[in-house]
Parts: C-alpha cells; sequence; structure tokens
C-alpha cells in the first residue's frame, strides 16, 4: 500500500534513478519499513524500461541511534554480495549529491517474500521452522567468519592489532561520553573487561557488528536469504559477532533459545562446523560480556539522542528508557558473583 | 484533574495500541502506535514510583556508605537531602549516590570482598526496584 505522504520521496527517488541510469524509470508503489533507527527505510517498486523491480531505498535521517556512515554499509554490501554470505544487491550509493532526495541514501536491491521481524519468528508458519532458520543463521555466520579479509575489498575498514582492546575502548568511550546519568554497572563491566582482556585475535574476519534475529530475511519454509544492516560491520574477531547473537536481549524474555531459535550450544557447534574454527571458551566469556556492555553503550548513547538530538524518533526514546534498564539486568546478571541468573543462563 | 495520571498513561496507552493502531493503514504507522504505546505505558510506571525509587536508593546509598571506610565526599552526600521532591532534585542527588557508588565500587573490588558484595547486593535491589514490569 502506498501512503499519500511517501509519493513525493518515490516520485524523486524515479527521477533521480531516471538521470542517474538515463533510463525510464516510473514509480510504482512506496512503503516505509518500520524499525532500523539509523536510516528511514523504504520499499519502492519502480519500473526500469517498463520491467519491473523492487529496490530498498535508506535515507539518512536527521538524526540516527548509531553514528554511522552510509557509504561504510554501502561498500561493504559490495564486499560481501557474491560470497557465501547472501546479502542484498548494491546498486547506488550516492553521498555528495543526492539531488531530488536532498540527503545521503543508498540503494540495494528487494529480497521478496521475506520477513525479518524477530516477533514473527514465534507465529505460525514460522515457527515450525525456527530449528531450520537457527541452523540457516549460525551457518551463514560461521561462513562471514570463514571469509578471507585479504581477498575482500575492505581497504576502507581500519586493521587493529588487538580487536578486543579496540572494542572495549571504543565502547566504554561512547558509555563515558554519552552517559546521562551514572552508570555503576557498566563501570562494573568495564572494570571486568579490562581485567579479563583476551589475548590479540588469532584471526581477523569481517565482523558484522548487529549479526542478530531481526537483521537478517527468512522466508515460510526457514531459508535465510539476506543479511542486512551492516552499519556496524568491521574487522575484528568472529567470536564477536557469535557471542553479540547469543545476548539474552534477542531473546527476552526466553533467557534458553539463543535468538529465540536455538540453544546456544547448538547454535555454537553449527557455527563451529561452519567456520572451521574452534571457539576459544575463555575468550568467548569476555566476548559475551562484551555484548551485553555494547549493547548497554548503544542504548546509552541513544537516550543521548533522543535527549539531545534533532530526531524525537519514538525508537531511541524506547532504546534509551527501559532497554536500559533490561541491559543493566542482563550485565548484573553476569558479571554478580553468585548471581541467580535470573535474566540471563550463565556465560558458555 | 487528572486524579490518577500514572493509570490515564496506562489507559492511552492502551486505546493507542488497540484503538487506533488497528485503525491505520501502513505498517509503519501501526508500528509507531505499538512504540509510542509501550512508552506510555513505561511512562504510567515511572510516573507513578520515580521519587519513591529513588529516595529508597539514596536512603540505602547512605545506610552502604556507612559501612565504607571514611571519605569526605561520602560523607558530604550522607548528610544531604534533596532540594526538594521535584523529580530533577531528587534525580542531582541520586546522580551523586550512585556516581560515588561506582567511585567505591571499584575500591573494594580490589580490597574488601564483604563491601564489593554489599555493592552488588544494592546493585541488584536498585535494578529490580527500577523494573518495567510490562516489559519483563
Amino acid at each position: 500500500m502506498t501512503a499519500t505522504h511517501l509519493q513525493p520521496v518515490g516520485k524523486a527517488l524515479a527521477r533521480y534513478l531516471a538521470r542517474h541510469w538515463d533510463k525510464d524509470v516510473q514509480l510504482g508503489a512506496i512503503s516505509q519499513i518500520p524499525g532500523g533507527a539509523s536510516r528511514e527505510t523504504y520499499r519502492v517498486h519502480i519500473t526500469v524500461e517498463g520491467v519491473a523491480e523492487g529496490v530498498i531505498l535508506r535515507r539518512d535521517p536527521p538524526s540516527s541511534l548509531i553514528d554511522t556512515e552510509r557509504a561504510h554499509e554501502f561498500n561493504t554490501y559490495r564486499a560481501v554480495f557474491g560470497t557465501r554470505v547472501p546479502v542484498p544487491e548494491p546498486l547506488v550509493l550516492e553521498d555528495d549529491d543526492p539531488g531530488e532526495l536532498e540527503r545521503p541514501f543508498s540503494l540495494t536491491r528487494e529480497i521478496a517474500g521475506c520477513e525479518t521481524s524477530p516477533a514473527t519468528l514465534t507465529m505460525a508458519p514460522f515457527n515450525a521452522h525456527r530449528e531450520k532458520i537457527g541452523h540457516n543463521k549460525w551457518t551463514i555466520l560461521g561462513h562471514l567468519a570463514a571469509l578471507d579479509v585479504d581477498t575482500l575489498p575492505l581497504a576502507f575498514m581500519a586493521r587493529h592489532a588487538h580487536p578486543a582492546r579496540h572494542e572495549l575502548d571504543y565502547w566504554a568511550g561512547v558509555i563515558r561520553k554519552d552517559a546521562l546519568h551514572p552508570q555503576p554497572i557498566a563501570e562494573a563491566a568495564i572494570r571486568w573487561l579490562e581485567r579479563h582482556l583476551p589475548p590479540p585475535s588469532a584471526r581477523l574476519a569481517l565482523v558484522h557488528g548487529d549479526y542478530r534475529s531481526g537483521n537478517f530475511l527468512y522466508d515460510t519454509e526457514g531459508n535465510v536469504h539476506g543479511v542486512l544492516d551492516w552499519e556496524m560491520a568491521h574487522l575484528g574477531d568472529p567470536l564477536e559477532d557469535l557471542a553479540w547473537s547469543f545476548d539474552p536481549l534477542w531473546c527476552w524474555p526466553e533467557k534458553h533459545l539463543a535468538g529465540n531459535l536455538l540453544p546456544r550450544v547448538d547454535a555454537l557447534g553449527i557455527w563451529e562446523r561452519a567456520s572451521g574454527l574452534t571457539v576459544d571458551r575463555e575468550a568467548f566469556r569476555w566476548w559475551q560480556v562484551f555484548a551485553s556492555l555494547k549493547a548497554l553503550a548503544i542504548w546509552i548513547s541513544s537516550a543521548e539522542d533522543y535527549v539531545n538530538g534533532t530526531t524525537k524518533e519514538p525508537i531511541l526514546a524506547f532504546a534509551g528508557w527501559p532497554l536500559i534498564d533490561r541491559q543493566n539486568r542482563i550485565l548484573l546478571d553476569r558479571l554478580q558473583p553468585g548471581s541467580t541468573h535470573t535474566y540471563a543462563e550463565a556465560l558458555l | 484533574m487528572i486524579p490518577a495520571p500514572g493509570r490515564t498513561l496506562t489507559d492511552l496507552a492502551m486505546r493507542l495500541m488497540l484503538g487506533i493502531a488497528p485503525q491505520t493503514t501502513t505498517t509503519f504507522a501501526a508500528a509507531d502506535c505499538g512504540l509510542i504505546a509501550q512508552l506510555l505505558l513505561t511512562m504510567g510506571q515511572e510516573f507513578e514510583r520515580a521519587v519513591d525509587t529513588r529516595m529508597q536508593d539514596i536512603h540505602e546509598l547512605k545506610a552502604l556508605f556507612g559501612t565504607a571506610p571514611a571519605d569526605a565526599a561520602r560523607a558530604r552526600f550522607m548528610g544531604a537531602t534533596p532540594a526538594s521532591l521535584h523529580l530533577r532534585d531528587v534525580n542531582a542527588l541520586h546522580d551523586e549516590g550512585m556516581q560515588l557508588l561506582a567511585i567505591l565500587h571499584a575500591q573494594a573490588e580490589a580490597d574488601d570482598a564483604a563491601l564489593n558484595a554489599r555493592i552488588w547486593a544494592f546493585l541488584r535491589a536498585h535494578s529490580e526496584r527500577h523494573k518495567f514490569e510490562t516489559l519483563g
């Protein structure tokens, strides 16, 4: 369904593409996709020289949940497209001269007929395929970990000698810069992570940075067709993504199934087989605590953005309030001596 | 006059979620309604308890600091009261106490296991007190 107020955005895109591709481009339907606070996302149906196709337009809002660069995500799509990790085909990146669309944007080809919502995973007909979706989810993540970063066009990504050190410094810095109130649980987590810092990663991998239920496209048969939202992608330790995908936040309030899909040990085994890597359990404990801290940092940053930024998106307020509360309880469960693990299972 | 603002916010949230959201014509608008309704529910809970939960934290922090080694900043906090019961004033003193707690926690981790355990117990009680029931 096309909402009338979205027509100007769709028409502006059609005009831009007609000029950019030097072809006849006509607008069909346009709808806005909810979720994903870092961009305005639209599903647009167009015809190009009379041929119908679907595209996904992601346009910068005035304010964003995560400080990211659109070029970074788009260039990561370019690097990954065509590998065993399925991603939408990147079509257009407009960083400097958005013309008719007024704000920078990127365009990818639509992968039609799929769902992304974590909530839908628990509903028919998808709930019958949760195990298969989970198998596909962690197989793809294993394939991502197995990619040889030296053969991919990833020169735009920084290489850090000690990824854990770098990530901790970065996200601790976000918390200390953006916190609107003192964060004693976050500070305790930062100290724990400092005390238990693992050695530099044995293997440098492409890390998605937000690999979770909600950021991949699945169909009614349990197949996974695309991994989305690569804004936080970076070179780092492959355990970072695995730990992030296990955070209790992504299966709340059901703490026994990672991503509301599979028991963690099963998901871990699938990942090991697909990646050809063996999980260093000591390092993995560190990355699990780090994942919970990173999530808290993102929620804290979104709260700051809501209060001081120019965009008053409800998702920013939601992330910055009840989600901070929830993430604090997860971290507390992880770190309190003698924890009863009310909200998070013990670290693997 | 609205005699029970917390309950009214909850009522508004339910109307938005169950009455208005189903009438919207796009998924985006329906999702926005759901998110705003959840925020209203959150505000409904917080409205009723905001000052009380923070004052309980402040009282427990003072008791906790009383079991810690003497310190001028903590002593000042233990003798302080909020400038008023307006939330902004209660928040100011609450923030001061939580900041002092973070500093004390770092020290206790290094050399006082019993105090460290009491601080974790406080943080557990604090987080349960501030939990949003509707959200799990």
